[in-house]
């Protein structure tokens, strides 16, 4: 599916994806996962959503959804998105190589206790 | 709280004649895309934002009272912008077909690329190279030709 050249997704790009496969489908249900899940620390701006989206779709790692307006302004805080298979895909294989890192740094000792709800 | 200076975001602005068509160019032969263009009430393209890549592009017309000059007006670029690419071949193939004019041939590179160099249709000039050994500096230095 995703090429093996496939070159990794930029921070930006996981965390949009990330939102988008845990269902957030709407620009504000994107930006509004993206800082509960850091608490507070990686707020995406309008414009970093609308590009890192726009990218997304130009690679084929997503798709609007029905009901978008071309012609509407360039805010996709209003707009609907979905992963394609090649985005799940993409996002699968990134979240696999950061948890084996994370494993490596909670080895080194660089993580405390995992925190639970 | 100290707020740092250091640079999130870095993007060429490139002043063209024709805006248009050096979208279309750059679309073509780097599979840029357009994010957004912002406009005058009167349809002038003020600039034009593009992703290459998951970097940004910015293009405008050229605008003599913003000082905003082409290639050909000032007579040429002193900037040549890299791009690396999986396969300069079918890149550098594309560029001259849409217009690109050769300044250094397709060739292997003692810094452990491929790599070649042009002068696009609006005077901006361009390396572009696929990446073939990983090198160390020690290494490039040890390859590094006596004189150009």
């Amino acid at each position: 599916m995703t090429p093996a050249t496939a070159p990794p997704l930029t921070p930006a790009a996981f965390q949009v994806l990330l939102a988008l496969a845990g269902g957030a489908g709407h620009g504000y249900g994107v930006m509004a996962f993206v800082e509960q899940t850091s608490g507070g620390t990686v707020r995406l701006g309008p414009g970093t959503l609308y590009r890192t989206l726009a990218r997304l779709v130009a690679d084929g790692l997503a798709t609007e959804t029905e009901g978008a307006d071309p012609d509407a302004p360039h805010d996709a805080r209003r707009r609907y998105y979905e992963l394609t298979a090649l985005g799940r895909e993409a996002v699968r294989r990134e979240a696999e190589l950061l948890a084996a890192f994370v494993e490596a740094a909670r080895t080194a000792g660089l993580l405390g206790e995992r925190r639970c709800a | 709280m100290r707020v740092s200076t250091r640079p999130t975001g870095f993007a060429p602005h490139l002043f063209v004649k024709d805006t248009e068509a050096a979208i279309a160019f750059y679309t073509k032969v780097f599979h840029a895309h357009e994010l957004w263009r912002n406009l005058l009430p009167d349809g002038t393209i003020l600039f034009v934002e593009l992703a290459i890549g998951d970097h940004r592009l910015l293009i405008s017309e050229e605008t003599p009272s913003l000082d905003a000059l082409a290639p050909p007006t000032i007579g040429g670029s002193p900037v040549q912008l890299h791009v690396e690419v999986e396969d300069v071949d079918k890149v550098y193939r594309k560029a001259r077909w849409a217009g690109a004019e050769e300044e250094i041939p397709l060739q292997e590179a003692f810094w452990g690329e491929r790599f070649c160099a042009f002068r696009d249709p609006f005077g901006h000039r361009w390396a572009v190279s696929t990446a073939r050994e990983q090198l160390s500096p020690e290494e490039i230095y040890g390859r590094t030709p006596p004189e150009v």
